[in-house]
């Protein structure tokens, strides 16, 4: 089958809240919005602060720096577009710059048995299509 | 305490059969619980006036809840087909989960809107897979989770059991005592989609896996059905047929925890222990005044983080609880006393309620937990739109 029949991933489409974020993806920058009132990071990037309630906020470049805080491994696909991907390991990292600031995200060159709580790991940038990239995370060199 | 403890009451349960995939239509199976329930309660759809539900289907991708009678019954066309369009004083609908409409319902009659309120759940399973994210692009909340495949709620309830097993050094068949006794459970129950089934703990390690650490048999299995339950005052149903159940209180949660994934071990259990306190104030109870739990189930792990968080166990120590029985009938503390959701099949909470209903009211046949004189619900994961509810004997 050609190419353009193979079915996708479904892609990300950016809103005005979300677009900074994929843009800095674009970028090979991983951003957080930051709360200018009380400095707390949003993930998924939110309208108000959900910690202090504040509006102004504001998109700041982070380390992308994480350890694993768990993982699931899927054998079979979760939409056709992971067809050609299985098995699929899904992860939620969680971010070094704070606390349960979580993000799901795949994780690649790692096999699914050397998986573990705490895992080092950083941001590996998949540029899907011209206009999208995806953040993934693979286990941290050093 | 609650100013209307054990003023409102439970008065009536029905069920519609529970099928895979029905071949009538949600509407008639719909009318079939809330009938049900009427008669249950000794009392006719002239009586009604007032209904309750939240229509949401609950589907990931794919077309959901957009034919009238076929995969939605919303109250105002359900008080049409009862023919009490311009009997019913009050209706309730909400974008949270059923158990809110029971909240609703209740507040609706001690406030003096309605007298006798159907509250009811009707799910439908729809064509193809439940969970089918088809779509070419992910948007809202979903683009931060389909795009890396993580668009079913098996795989977020996945990540949460996967790090309770870390991280206190449980595995899988740790908890095949536990699922296997819930479907024994069910075995006792008339309504489960499971009766008639039984299944041997040794069948648990080997289930088909559908996100690991999450199997087939961790998750409840989606039906064509419903389950109605008719409300109305403690001192009006007292009148009734039926013995009352007396809702001695409830508490709700707007936990809403990180972002960045639906589930995570932490909030959740911050999210039931922002509820306990205020359930226990409520209702002037403790957990040592539980007799039986009706923990929410739609995923195995639930029934942990709900353990508990509740106060029911240290955290960490609920599935040594059950996979050494003391969540069994004729255990410490029974639970899912019914088969829960796992047993009975995907009804979004209305399983749980019933259950705590049927316990407290001597109506639970062979799976009576004896003299059961308080029963607790609690519905979701713990985080924002969950519920708790005691419920109490009356007399």
């Amino acid at each position: 089958m050609p190419d353009s029949m193979v079915p996708q991933r479904p892609l990300p489409l950016p809103d005005p809240l979300s677009e900074p974020f994929w843009a800095g993806a674009r970028r090979h920058e991983l951003h957080m919005r930051k709360c200018d009132a009380c400095g707390i990071l949003a993930y998924p990037p939110e309208i108000a602060c959900r910690a202090c309630g504040g509006s102004e906020a504001r998109f700041v470049p982070v380390s992308g720096r994480a350890t694993l805080h768990s993982w699931t491994v899927l054998h079979e696909p979760p939409s056709p577009g992971f067809r050609d991907r299985l098995p699929v390991i899904l992860a939620v990292v969680e971010l070094e710059e704070q606390a349960r600031l979580l993000m799901s995200a795949n994780l690649v060159d790692i096999a699914p048995g050397d998986l573990r709580i705490g895992l080092p790991l950083e941001t590996r940038f998949e540029d899907v299509t011209d206009d999208c990239t995806l953040v993934q995370f693979a286990p941290a060199e050093r | 305490m609650w100013d209307f403890r054990n003023k409102v009451a439970v008065a009536g349960v029905g069920y519609s059969k529970l099928e895979r995939r029905s071949d009538r239509t949600l509407a008639a199976l719909t009318l079939e619980a809330c009938d049900a329930a009427l008669a249950d309660a000794g009392l006719r759809r002239s009586d009604l006036d007032g209904i309750a539900t939240s229509p949401a289907m609950p589907r990931y991708g794919g077309r959901k809840g957009v034919d009238e009678g076929i995969d939605v019954v919303t109250p105002w066309y359900l008080a049409g087909l009862l023919g009490r369009a311009s009997g019913v004083q009050w209706i309730g609908s909400t974008n949270g989960m059923v158990t809110q409409s029971l909240i609703d319902g209740a507040l609706a009659i001690i406030g003096g809107l309605c007298d006798h309120v159907l509250v009811y759940r009707a799910l439908h399973v729809p064509e193809g897979r439940y969970v089918n994210f088809e779509s070419s692009h992910a948007v809202g909340s979903d683009q931060y989770l389909a795009p890396y495949g993580f668009s079913m709620p098996p795989a977020w309830a996945a990540v949460v059991l996967r790090r309770y097993f870390e991280l206190y050094g449980y595995e899988r068949s740790d908890f095949a005592h536990y699922i296997a006794n819930n479907r024994a459970n069910a075995q006792l129950n008339p309504n489960a989609y499971w009766r008639g089934k039984p299944m041997a703990a040794e069948d648990y390690p080997g289930a088909r896996m559908i996100a690991d650490p999450i199997s087939i048999l961790d998750c409840d299995i989606p039906v064509d059905g419903c389950c109605a339950l008719i409300l109305t005052s403690a001192e009006r149903a007292r009148h009734l047929r039926r013995p009352p159940a007396l809702l001695t209180g409830f508490a709700a949660s707007a936990w809403q925890g990180a972002g960045g994934t639906p589930m995570n071990m932490e909030d959740m259990w911050d999210g039931a222990k922002d509820v306990a306190p205020r359930l226990w104030d409520a209702t002037g109870m403790s957990p040592a005044d539980v007799d039986t739990a009706q923990l929410y189930d739609g995923f195995s792990v639930l029934v942990l983080t709900w353990l508990e968080g509740m106060g029911f166990c240290r955290d960490g120590e609920g599935l040594a609880f059950l996979r050494d029985g003391h969540g069994d009938l004729g255990g410490r503390l029974p639970i899912n006393t019914g088969g829960g959701a796992l047993g009975e099949g995907r009804l979004h909470g209305m399983t749980q309620l019933a259950e705590a209903v049927a316990q407290v009211t001597d109506r639970a046949s062979e799976r009576q937990v004896p003299g059961a004189a308080h029963s607790l619900a609690t519905i979701s994961n713990g985080l924002a739109k969950s519920t708790a509810f005691l419920f109490s004997r009356d007399g």
